[in-house]
């Protein structure tokens, strides 16, 4: 028994008892051991800190790395953003031709006696004034020269010269043409016919209006028919000012189309259409 | 330094040692882990103390060792018992046949990790009816007792800088 003399055996076996006491103890209360216990709540904040840290710091390379992953998604992102600014351009502009085409297609169905043939505009005048312009349609569709050209929300002019595949249409701002109008309120007529002046503004002047017509700002003016040229009935513009000429034996009126001259992208070219339209307006 | 005082400098140094080893165990080890197994940095430390300060050491420093490793696993009564058993017989041994070196510590830490986990398999797996004891001796102990070599000279030249493995004269 010397060996029970030993400091160190004496601690083991102190050790010992006191687990076994710990254990035996803590089974009959259902504690926990007090003396693990204890350490974990003083070391616990320790690992908490170090492991935080250790996770902040984890997290920087994976800034990194995150970050070209979040630059390759944003070039996918930006690519795909592109295409569907693109197919939302598309789209804009398929909703304005429709409705561009549904104006023409009401246009055909007002006039049944109108033989149409649609184009699209091709070039445009190249010189500093818009007058005229080349459509994509010519002989071989049947477009003859002085066959009137419109929109759907106005008439622009005429067909000047016609190739077989193209022909040349001249608006009617166009210094020198003259188009058989009237007001569509009071049925007073005058003639449209360009001007130099009012060219660059994009008006024309409807002249020879009788001092006695009742005209007024806003009224619509449309073609009168006269001449055969242009079919009676189709929308010319809109009265903006009105003036007594010089000579002050008939009025003027300056006239802002219904078409957009400036930016005309198709235009219906009326083939044939009844004489009776042309004519019951004479 | 008197040895009193040197006395007291070794076993602050080595309780701070084995707190910090733990924690740093607990939190950052597993970051140097090579196929699921990491090293055991208090063994390597507990052998290392033991063999230059003895049985009163291993013990002392076993028990330590035993409640630390112990927290939480269910089984905090065994390891405790186990490695203070461990540590003095371990400094036992050392004060009879084995010289502290590095090459000594490395190989004692190597079987002090196997003895230890079969130990620890027997008592945890082993007495509840779980076979696999091969698998877990090449999947688990052998590879940490291997590690815990590697790693060992690091634990021996720390604290051979910081004066805990200098002898303290009786």
């Amino acid at each position: 028994m010397n060996f029970l003399k030993n400091k160190v055996v004496i601690f083991v076996i102190t050790v010992i008892v006191i687990c076994i006491m710990l254990s035996i103890l803590g089974n009959s209360l259902g504690a926990g051991n007090p003396v693990s216990n204890t350490v974990g709540i003083v070391l616990s904040p320790f690992q908490k800190i170090i492991t935080s840290t250790r996770r902040g710091l984890e997290s920087v390379p994976h800034y990194f790395t995150d970050f070209k992953k979040l630059e390759t998604e944003n070039k996918e992102l930006k690519e795909h953003l592109s295409d569907l600014e693109s197919q939302l351009r598309d789209v804009e502009r398929y909703k304005l031709e429709n409705v561009r085409l549904r104006k023409l297609l009401d246009l055909q169905n007002g006039h049944p006696d109108y033989e149409i043939e649609m184009a699209q505009v091709l070039a445009y005048d190249p010189g500093n004034w818009f007058t005229s312009f080349t459509i994509d349609k010519g002989s071989l569709t049947g477009i003859e020269k002085m066959d009137p050209v419109i929109t759907g929300e106005g008439i622009v002019g005429y067909v000047e010269e016609v190739g077989t595949t193209w022909s040349t249409v001249v608006t009617i701002l166009e210094p020198g043409v003259t188009v058989g109008s009237m007001v569509s309120r009071s049925r007073d007529v005058g003639i449209l016919e360009g001007d130099f002046e009012l060219l660059e503004k994009g008006r024309c002047r409807l002249s020879y209006i009788p001092k006695s017509a009742n005209i007024i700002k806003d009224d619509y003016i449309e073609t009168s028919g006269l001449g055969g040229v242009y079919p009676k009935g189709l929308v010319i513009g809109m009265v903006e000012e009105i003036g007594l000429e010089s000579h002050g034996l008939s009025q003027y009126a300056v006239i802002k189309p219904a078409a957009d001259l400036s930016s005309l992208c198709e235009v219906v070219v009326i083939k044939s259409f009844s004489e009776e339209g042309a004519a019951s307006g004479q | 330094m008197g040895n009193k005082e040197k006395y007291i400098n070794v076993w602050t140094v080595g309780m701070f040692a084995f707190i910090l080893l733990y924690i740093l165990q607990t939190t950052l080890a597993d970051i140097i882990e090579i196929g699921g197994i990491k090293p055991d940095f208090m063994i390597c430390a507990l052998v290392c103390l033991t063999m230059m300060h003895g049985d009163m050491a291993g013990a002392v420093f076993g028990t330590v060792c035993g409640i630390l490793l112990g927290l939480g696993t269910g089984h905090d009564y065994a390891y405790t018992v186990v490695l203070c058993i461990f540590g003095a017989v371990l400094g036992f041994l050392s004060r009879i046949y084995l010289r502290l070196s590095l090459f000594n510590m490395a190989v004692v830490s190597g079987a002090f990790s196997v003895l230890i986990n079969i130990v620890i398999f027997f008592f945890t797996y082993g007495l509840m009816g779980q076979s696999g004891f091969f698998f877990a001796l090449w999947r688990v102990i052998l590879p940490e007792a291997v590690y815990t070599i590697a790693v060992s000279p690091i634990i021996y030249l720390i604290f051979f800088r910081i004066k805990v493995l200098r002898p303290i004269e009786e």
